[in-house]
């Protein structure tokens, strides 16, 4: 690389280096001979640098930098652009120098003068391009979306899951066939957020109910129901690390029946309804102090194996801290199991961006409650009663009772399905016995047989 | 055990050979000329005024030994002559400065008797409504302080004061031998010395600090100590009074004349304990001296002495006696200090900083215009410090070229912090706007007898009556490689002096802005610059951010994110908040968060209202300053926010509890660092979740 160098002398002898404290000229600028480029301050002077040669400067330095003498700073190299008729250049971006966050080329350029070099805002009014944070950058690139998608302004993870205009715009919705979709949509446009697809404007019956609800003594749109379902003391299949607990049953159930009651798996924002297209169920996680709701992602469409790994490697990232911000807000129904204890009763609450929640309690050591707080704005009691009994039905499948299933121990040697549950979901006939070549027997269920 | 002065002097052969005949040869050889003095008719009033302090002080110990009067008492009972003859010479534009042991002097200078006895009495009617009691008394041109040698300086900015003006006026202080072992006599005498002041230090020699003889406490002789510096000394003694009268004139004649010091070290004896039951000498010795009392002298061999005495007596006790009936002095209007008031209102009116006036000048160059404009507009103003003078122009070149313009009033200096505060506090009580540079910031804990028991007690303690607006500069921060004492920020040891303001500028906006009233406090300011920010130009902000000012006498800087909702409050200050500015993209793009940096100028008081506002919003805090967080401007944020009922989480991120290494990598691990913020930013992120 040919070119001049600009190298510090040193000017006492007491000092082995000296401090940057101002750069007059950016790197990858051209320069006329004698230009300023650098202050520099030893503890006895402050000394300035100037350019031996006209050309360009590069340099990888900023202000605050401690430089050794006798040690090249930057070098002019040949200029090619003398045709350049206003001097001006797209200055390449100078690490760390207090002029470089200008976003230069776009809003900012930088102008040589006969006084030096200045970055001058083109239009301070103007819009200023998205910037993104290294962690919104990553969510974007995870949640599949383009960076385009945001106009302006300073964009975090935040923003990217749009918790501030309290949307969930970036989870895609169902098809929408009503012709009433998109009314007032422009409403609430946020410069930074997208505006969802496939909102369902309420009905107007709906909208008198949501005001009367409004105004009601309690002014709450959140209501609960709960049912019990009893002792589940041999469950199957067995947890691995939920032991006695039911909540992979529960999820398990209630993401397939999700998609009979879009409603629950839904979301209500400005006088519209969203329905979600995936399932992602939230499992509610807190080992004190730290609550969290893991999104369980296509909880509809997992095994009860790949829905328990799932469930212990969230809990074991959820201890180290892992969980991203994407994983931790994507759910679209939740799960609260709080049967660790003994409770007769609790009330969900209800998370932005979903609703439906459910909570699950104990009595005693193996008698089991469930409620589900609801969004009245989107649903209502009836719909939610009949959810949680047929919720409450295929959970109480799993219960492996011997008084009261006459097929005790006869299950699936691949899923672990009871033929109880083959059987009372209505949607399996019973289960194939299966002989292996050395004569050993074992069942499978009709689903694993045919394939999910 | 009795320490006796022979005692002492028996002990110590060696060097304290002589001082007991010292003050044994003046009592013997001095009687006689007492009684000349006593019964020259010319001489009454000053007699009278022996007599009358004498009088006051024996009423006054008598109530203090009834528990009449609250706190201590350090009376002056055989040494009342030094206070009387003082009377005779002093002239209207004359200055006397005072210790504890300050009665026998107030009287003597100012003849206020009732008003010493009402101050004791802690009534309204006392010359500082009762505040400070016995040793902090304060009259038209009187001054005492309770701490040894602490107003010597105070007295030296007064004298130069005098010196300058056109009826002249000369000052006297007073102290005692004891408080030769403090430093601060020495850088006084020198400066004394170095500019001619007009200013008489009568050291008055009774051979006992407090309890302990002088053999204990002195070495060496003590008038050679002036002559070290140059200082003409001067010896007397109170039983040889026409040998004081005469030396005591042609002292302060030198000083009004000549415009000269001298150090006059006048030979007397305590009767009286240094307060009361802490009397450890022999009783042998007092009685000796007692019998030869000129006070007494004079009232045992002159009837009309003795009336006089025993009317002084009943006027004492009749006045004493209506003491009862004399209003209190109420707290509502003790209490209130000089310090700027915020409005405790919402919401601030911010002005963004680029539509003012910037400045393509460094910030060091900016501070110098602002305090050139400030010595061009006030003709009183000073602005002292070391090594200041041109050329050089101080080590960070603030003052270049000021000494130059205003040759009497910028003034370089000895390497002497608490006496050129001193001084800069003597002027300004004189109506003074008094500028002080400290040269790095770590030596003004040399000054903190000076701010703490001086500058910003003097409006408080005597009745509110005196200001002291001296602005005290010095340059905080590291990142220098300076090292331990060379870089430190101590804001936490500043902001916790009472009346007294502390601010921070930076270079995110220019000092004429930051400044616009922050300098005509009517109390004591200190005022800190930073050392990183000298070299910056003032602070250009990234597209899309902006720098805002707010409408409060001394303003906050808010630099937001436009066109994003913060979610955190930052606070920094000083260098810290150009540091973080500078690296504004660099924190955002790390931590996730979009934040609010609110840059407090005014630590001392804080306007909570512009911080207020931010965390209402986000409800997240975190504060970041250079010195450690432990006991911080952070940790007093926090605090005050706490009690404002906020909803909020803060954390702080302060510098390491360690003296700041010089090596690269250690000083930037000793100090914040942006990692460190983004830590603090993403823990609070962590709890919110």
């Amino acid at each position: 690389m040919s070119g001049t160098d600009i190298v510090l002398e040193r000017e006492t002898a007491n000092d082995e280096s000296a401090l940057i404290v101002a750069i007059h000229i950016l790197s990858g600028s051209a320069v006329e001979a004698d230009a300023l480029i650098f202050d520099i301050e030893n503890s006895k002077a402050t000394q300035e640098l100037r350019a031996p040669t006209a050309g360009v400067v590069v340099h990888d330095l900023q202000v605050g930098d401690v430089v050794k003498f006798g040690i090249p700073l930057a070098r002019i190299m040949p200029s090619n652009d003398h045709d350049d008729p206003d001097h001006v250049v797209h200055a390449l971006p100078v690490a760390g120098s207090p002029l470089r966050d200008s976003p230069i080329g776009e809003n900012a350029q930088i102008r040589f003068e006969d006084s030096g070099a200045k970055v001058t805002a083109i239009d301070k009014g103007a819009a200023v391009p998205a910037r993104f944070s290294k962690a919104a950058t990553a969510l974007i690139h995870e949640m599949k979306l383009s960076p385009e998608q945001f106009e302006t302004g300073f964009v975090t993870t935040r923003d990217v899951l749009v918790i501030g205009s309290g949307g969930r715009a970036v989870l895609p919705f169902a098809e929408v066939q009503s012709a009433t979709r998109r009314k007032g949509a422009q409403a609430s446009a946020s410069t930074k957020t997208l505006r969802p697809p496939g909102g369902v404007a309420v009905t107007g019956r709906k909208r008198a109910e949501i005001n009367a609800l409004g105004e009601g003594a309690g002014a709450t749109h959140l209501s609960v129901l709960g049912t019990t379902l009893g002792a589940i003391s041999m469950r199957r299949p067995k947890g691995d690390f939920l032991q006695d607990r039911i909540t992979d049953l529960v999820i398990y159930e209630a993401a397939r029946l999700m998609r009979k009651y879009p409603n629950l798996n839904a979301h209500y924002r400005d006088g519209e309804i969203f329905r979600y297209e995936a399932v992602h169920a939230g499992m509610a996680i807190d080992r004190g102090g730290n609550l969290v709701v893991y999104g369980i992602e296509h909880a509809d469409r997992l095994d009860f194996q790949d829905l328990g790994i799932g469930m212990s490697d969230a809990v074991a990232r959820y201890m180290n801290d892992e969980l991203s911000a994407w994983e931790m807000s994507r759910a679209t129904f939740t799960v609260t199991d709080l049967s660790g204890g003994v409770l007769d009763y609790v009330l969900p609450l209800v998370p932005r961006g979903q609703s439906c929640i459910l909570g699950i309690t104990r009595t005693e050591p193996a008698n089991f409650r469930l409620f589900a707080g609801f969004d009245h704005r989107v649903t209502e009691g009836f719909e939610v009663s009949a959810f949680l009994n047929e919720l409450a039905g295929r959970v109480r499948s799993f219960s492996e009772r011997e008084d009261a299933l006459p097929d005790a121990g006869l299950c699936c040697g691949i899923c672990d399905r009871s033929l109880a549950e083959a059987t009372v979901k209505g949607r399996d006939k019973g289960m194939l016995k299966i002989v292996d070549f050395r004569g050993r027997e074992s069942l499978c269920c009709a689903s694993c047989w045919n394939g999910w | 055990m009795a320490v006796s002065l022979i005692e002492a002097i028996s002990d110590r052969p060696a060097t304290d050979g002589g001082l007991i005949s010292t003050a044994r040869i003046a009592a013997q050889h001095g009687f006689d000329a007492a009684l000349r003095f006593i019964e020259e008719p010319k001489n009454r009033a000053e007699v009278e005024c022996a007599l009358r302090i004498r009088v006051v002080e024996n009423a006054l110990y008598d109530l203090f030994g009834r528990g009449k009067l609250h706190g201590t008492i350090h009376t002056c009972i055989g040494q009342e002559f030094s206070g009387a003859i003082l009377g005779k010479y002093l002239r209207q534009h004359d200055y006397v400065t005072s210790n504890h042991r300050c009665h026998g002097h107030f009287i003597g200078a100012t003849g206020n008797w009732r008003g010493l006895v009402d101050e004791l009495l802690g009534n309204q009617h006392g010359v500082c409504a009762g505040i400070g009691s016995s040793q902090h008394l304060w009259a038209d041109n009187f001054m005492s302080n309770g701490q040894q040698g602490g107003l010597l300086p105070v007295a030296a900015g007064i004298a130069l004061d005098r010196k300058t003006r056109v009826e002249g006026g000369v000052v006297i202080s007073f102290i005692g031998e004891g408080t030769l072992g403090e430093g601060i006599v020495y850088e006084t005498l020198n400066l004394d010395a170095l500019w001619d002041l007009p200013h008489v230090i009568v050291c008055e020699n009774n051979f006992y600090s407090q309890s302990t003889a002088q053999a204990f406490s002195v070495a060496g002789t003590i008038a050679e100590r002036a002559a070290g510096f140059g200082v003409a000394s001067a010896s007397a003694n109170t039983w040889d009074l026409p040998a004081f009268d005469r030396t005591l004139k042609t002292a302060i004649d030198r000083a009004r004349s000549d415009r000269q010091p001298t150090f006059l070290v006048l030979t007397t004896y305590r009767l009286n304990p240094h307060s009361k039951g802490d009397d450890q000498r022999d009783r042998k010795e007092v009685e000796w001296f007692a019998a030869r009392d000129p006070a007494k002298l004079a009232i045992d061999s002159f009837a009309h002495f003795a009336a006089k005495s025993r009317e002084f007596e009943e006027e004492v006790a009749d006045y004493v006696a209506l003491a009862a009936d004399k209003p209190l002095l109420s707290p509502t209007h003790y209490f209130p200090d000089q310090r700027p008031r915020f409005e405790a209102r919402a919401p601030s009116v911010w002005t963004a900083v680029d539509s003012l006036p910037g400045s393509d000048l460094r910030h060091v160059q900016q501070l110098n215009i602002h305090y050139r404009d400030h010595l061009e507009t006030d003709p009183n103003a000073y602005f002292i410090g070391e090594d200041i003078a041109d050329p050089y122009g101080g080590a960070f070149k603030v003052a270049k070229g000021l000494s130059t313009a205003f040759p009497t009033r910028v003034r370089t200096t000895p390497i002497s912090e608490a006496a050129i505060v001193g001084i800069g506090i003597g002027l300004a009580t004189c109506g003074h706007r008094s500028f002080v540079e400290i040269m790095f910031g770590d030596f003004i804990t040399y000054a903190f007898d000076q701010i703490i028991n001086n500058a910003s007690k003097f409006f408080h303690m005597y009745n509110r009556r005196v200001d002291c607006p001296i602005v005290i500069r010095a340059a905080m921060g590291g990142r220098r490689g300076y090292g331990p004492t060379h870089s430190q920020s101590l804001e936490r040891f500043l902001i916790g002096i009472d009346n007294c303001c502390t601010l921070s500028l930076n270079s995110l906006a220019s000092p004429d802005l930051q400044l616009k009233r922050g300098l005509a406090l009517p109390g004591p300011v200190v005022l800190l610059e930073n050392k990183i920010d000298y070299a910056a130009k003032t602070y250009v902000a990234p597209c899309g951010v902006t720098v805002d000012v707010d409408d409060a006498a001394i303003p906050t800087l808010r630099v937001r994110f436009s066109n994003a909702t913060p979610t955190v409050t930052l606070i920094a200050y000083g260098g810290m908040a150009r540091f973080i500015a500078d690296r504004l993209i660099d924190i955002f793009e790390a931590s996730d968060v979009v934040f609010d940096l609110i840059v407090p100028i005014s630590l001392s008081p804080l306007n909570l209202a512009p911080i207020i506002e931010s965390v209402s919003a986000t409800g997240q805090l975190v504060t970041i300053e250079e010195g450690p967080a432990f006991g911080s401007v952070g940790a007093e944020i926090v605090a005050q926010l706490q009690e404002r009922d906020i909803g909020f989480r803060a954390r702080r991120v302060g510098g390491k509890e360690a003296p700041i290494p010089s090596p690269p990598h250690l000083e930037t691990a000793a100090l914040p660092s942006i990692q460190d913020i983004c830590d603090a930013l993403i823990a609070l992120g962590k709890a919110d979740a």
